[in-house]
């Protein structure tokens, strides 16, 4: 025992805290990836032929769809989070575990609801020949 | 005479990449000649005689060989592990001996303090007589080694199944009496002091209080350095990429717009349509693989019953662990092989007559081996091979495939490498012996060759030597090698794509061949910390294996760079980018490269955190997040990059490659941290809390919170086999049924042209 708390209680709800941690680590690296995505849709790529130089300007692709792949495991994690948290709450149903219980499903709920909005924000953008915009294939 | 030979086209790259590179492995190869006469030189002894103070014998130098032939044989490699190497459902059995051994000297000394400090002495004083060959066991050493005999009669002649072996597993007393004595010589090197120094023949391992064994103070100096090898690492990294960030890795730019050419545009050679087989053939392997990785996982779950049937009398633990391990390789090996086979004539714009039944004949070998080795496996793991069988036994752990199908496998892959040769010929007599071909075949050379050294680990010998040489396999085969023949295959698919140009992918592999060398080679060491190795083999493996995660890093930052430039040609394409899961695989590959290789791998590469916990959770967790993770994804996307040319464009399965890719990525992750890592981490809390021998024993393994963790793990691993591999088979099978389109071969020389994948649109010059 911790306190009131039985220990095995203490160390899942603890690891799910991790959990959701690792998630948000995640979502920030999807996020990075994302904005080295965006930084090529800036201006000032545009195909060029008139010099020694060719720059041209690449799309999200696949940075769009590896976004959405780290953002989809980040999710998964949550889920696991969710999953640990109520099967110890059934394991352990006495009041101070469920409060800890509770706390935790608080805060997966609010982190499964950010992330799962990031997930939608993040199309995998693959490219069609001469497509010009994000096809918004998920 | 080869046609063109003597006009060789120039070295792409600087000659200063070569001298680097060569530089660098030749240091790291010297260094591990100089370790290998050094594991030689200063081996633990096998004593020609164990006899107790009355001169009595107790057992011999032939019963601890022939011994750890019986251990082998049995498959208990597979089951429990030995100084820390096996598997992870039975004990340690260096560990199980000796703290049943010093606990019955303690009884035998009347317990309490005094008779502790005597058992502590007894042990960890060393009483080999180098020049009579004869080791003195005290009496109640002796009389230990007696009742353990007895002890370990019971355990294996166990009518049960309940530990996961098969009933009577070893019955024969001779057998018994060897193998007894086999682990009683590890628990000897594991407590008795290297001459000359005040620890153990294995740095103290395992930590055993009974016998004084906790780290050494080399343990725990080279964690500290191996710490800021690795900080000092990183530092001059990024050092390195802001200084010279421009002129290394995926940098530059492709000089033309390319279209690349619908999978129904590109006829293939002869040997290219086998490729179809081969993957069908890998996609059985793995599947077949999964659902044995599936039964050892229930194992760990429910020990005692599967789902209501007696697993245990047909498919025993150690028998499915050592399938699962064995076709984890054959299956991402033969996948690599294919992929050789399929991009070796892109290399040389044709293939030569005959290729196509070379490429039967070798799908048929590696047909032959795999199921011939797995057939001999069961038979020796069910008592029906005798031990040390040049035909039926072998079973080290990962160099599973008995002798004679060691040697063919080896002999198979040389095959392949002829293959290569065949194709490649004109060529490499064509062009710089510093370029893409030349890299391309030596690379592929280098795969029969470093497994070969495998053969060097024989049953019989004393297991220091055997472990020293299965782990240029398991190490240095698998992690340098195969990593190195990937970078030059995968760089030379986007070459063929048109996504980059020949001198980036050039520099790329020189510097993988650098940076692998400056750590990967050496660092090898890290898994024979604990293994009766002297200890500079601690030293060197703990500060060039923590560099080993730089270039994790650097590859999996470069990675995106990569992915990058091919991002630029295929936007650039007016007709499909045929490759997107073969691309979103790499990604994958990048992804767990960095989190299963590097972050899992580091987790457990420091001397004190290996020394509480080799053997245990995290170390079966860093393995399924760096072998699936990394060379399986990257099998996978080599398979799909094939298939996609081997599948009609009208039949490509678009949704089942997606659903495939989620699933295993989605069930991997869920493997690892639902289960690996937290059961990771509470074993290795145990064996720093209680000791190594609990945190290994079967009660602990069974308890309630550890079973309901490996019961969480049920839903990843069940979408992984069912939504990942299940998948994989059925776009495996439609290469099988449709084989791509046959190019005409040229009537005259008998050369089949090979395809393009992809046309140049827009020449553009470049600075």
């Amino acid at each position: 025992m911790i306190g009131p708390f039985v220990t095995e209680s203490v160390l899942a709800y603890g690891y799910a805290a991790g959990l959701l941690v690792t998630a948000a680590g995640l979502d920030l690296l999807a996020r990075r990836v994302a904005g080295r995505s965006e930084r090529h849709r800036e201006p000032g790529h545009a195909p060029s032929h008139d010099g020694h130089e060719i720059v041209r300007g690449p799309r999200p692709w696949p940075h769009s769809e590896a976004g959405r792949f780290h953002r989809g495991l980040a999710l998964v994690l949550v889920v696991l989070a969710a999953s640990l948290t109520l099967v110890e709450a059934v394991r352990h149903p006495a009041w101070p575990d469920l409060a800890l219980a509770a706390a935790a499903l608080a805060a997966i709920a609010v982190t499964g609801r950010w992330l799962t909005g990031h997930l939608r924000a993040t199309p995998a953008d693959f490219p069609e020949p001469g497509q010009k915009a994000a096809n918004h294939d998920r | 005479m080869v046609p063109g030979a003597g006009t060789r086209r120039g070295l792409l790259v600087s000659r200063r990449w070569i001298q680097a590179a060569a530089l660098v492995s030749v240091f790291g190869f010297f260094v591990m000649g100089v370790l290998a006469l050094r594991t030689y030189a200063a081996k633990p002894p096998v004593p020609r005689l164990v006899a107790s103070e009355s001169g009595q014998e107790v057992f011999t130098g032939r019963d601890v060989a022939d011994g750890q032939q019986v251990f082998l044989a049995n498959g208990l490699m597979q089951y429990g592990s030995v100084l820390g190497h096996g598997g992870y459902l039975g004990p340690d059995y260096t560990a199980d001996y000796l703290r049943r051994a010093a606990t019955i000297a303690l009884r035998a000394h009347g317990g309490g303090d005094r008779a502790r400090e005597q058992v502590r002495q007894e042990f960890r004083a060393n009483r080999y007589d180098p020049r009579s060959g004869v080791l003195t066991y005290t009496p109640a050493q002796a009389d230990a080694f007696t009742a353990l005999v007895g002890h370990y009669r019971g355990y294996f002649a166990d009518p049960h199944t309940g530990k996961g072996l098969r009933p009577y597993a070893i019955t024969d007393p001779r057998q018994i009496h060897q193998l007894t004595a086999f682990l009683s010589w590890t628990a000897w090197i594991a407590a008795a002091e290297r001459p000359g120094a005040g620890y153990s023949y294995t740095n103290n391992w395992p930590g055993e209080p009974l016998v004084g064994n906790a780290p050494t103070a080399d343990t725990v100096l080279w964690s500290v350095v191996s710490l800021i090898a690795l900080l000092a690492g990183i530092g001059a990294l990024f050092g390195a990429v802001g200084r010279w960030g421009a002129h290394l890795g995926w940098r530059g730019r492709q000089a033309e717009a390319v279209d690349f050419r619908s999978p129904d545009q590109v006829a293939l050679t002869p040997a290219q349509r086998v490729t179809a087989f081969f993957f069908l053939v890998v996609a059985l392997l793995f599947l077949a693989q999964v659902l044995l990785g599936g039964a050892t996982e229930h194992y760990r779950a429910d020990l005692t019953s599967f789902f209501g049937f007696d697993l245990a009398g047909l498919l025993p633990f150690n028998l499915a662990r050592t399938w699962h391990l064995q076709l984890s390789l054959f299956w991402v090996v033969a996948a690599f092989l294919a992929a050789g086979i399929f991009l070796a004539p892109l290399m040389a714009g044709g293939e030569p007559r005959g290729q196509g039944r070379l490429a039967w004949t070798l799908l048929i070998a590696l047909v032959v081996v795999a199921s011939g080795s797995l057939v001999a496996e069961g038979l020796s793991i069910h008592g029906l091979v005798p031990p040390g069988s040049f035909w039926g036994s072998q079973q080290f752990e990962w160099l599973d495939l008995p002798r004679v199908w060691q040697i063919l496998l080896a002999a198979g892959m040389a095959l392949w490498a002829v293959m290569m040769w065949r194709v490649l010929r004109g060529t490499l007599a064509r062009d710089s012996r510093g370029n893409l071909p030349w890299l391309f075949f030596l690379a592929g050379l280098a795969i029969p060759g470093v497994y070969a050294v495998g053969l060097l680990a024989r049953p019989g010998d004393t297991f220091t030597v055997t472990d020293f040489w299965r782990f240029w396999v398991v190490h240095l085969w698998v992690e340098d090698f195969l990593e190195l023949f990937t970078t030059v295959m995968v760089a030379y698919m986007f070459v063929q794509l048109g996504v980059v140009r020949e001198r980036v992918a050039l520099v790329v592999i020189y510097l993988d061949v650098i940076l692998y060398s400056a750590g990967g080679v050496i660092g090898t060491m890290h898994h024979l910390y604990f293994s009766g190795e002297p200890v500079e083999h601690l030293a060197l493996g703990a500060f060039f294996s923590a560099m080993e995660v730089v270039p994790l890093t650097f590859l999996t930052v470069e990675a995106w760079s990569f992915v990058q430039l091919g991002a630029r040609q295929h936007m650039e394409s007016r007709t499909p980018f045929p490759h997107r899961w073969a691309v979103m695989f790499l990604v994958a590959v990048g992804f767990w490269n960095f989190l299963g290789a590097g972050v899992f791998g580091f987790l457990i590469n420091l001397p004190i955190v290996s020394y509480y916990e080799i053997g245990t959770g995290l170390t079966a967790n860093h393995a399924h997040g760096s072998m699936m993770g990394v060379y399986g994804m990257l099998a996978v996307a080599l398979g799909l990059f094939v298939l996609r040319y081997l599948i009609p464009a009208g039949r490509w399965p678009e949704k089942w490659a997606r659903v495939s890719f989620w699933s295993l990525n989605i069930g991997l992750a869920w493997m690892c941290f639902a289960t690996l890592l937290p059961l990771g981490f509470l074993q290795l809390h145990e064996s720093v809390a209680s000791g190594y021998f609990e945190a290994r024993s079967l009660g602990y393994l069974t308890g309630s919170t550890t079973t309901l963790l490996e019961w969480l793990r049920l839903p990843g691993d069940a979408l992984f086999i069912v939504g990942g591999v299940l998948p994989f088979c059925w776009i495996a099978w439609l290469g099988v049924r449709h084989r791509g389109r046959q190019a005409a071969a040229d009537p005259a020389t008998g050369l089949t042209p090979a395809p393009r994948l992809s046309d140049v649109r827009e020449p553009v010059d470049s600075a």
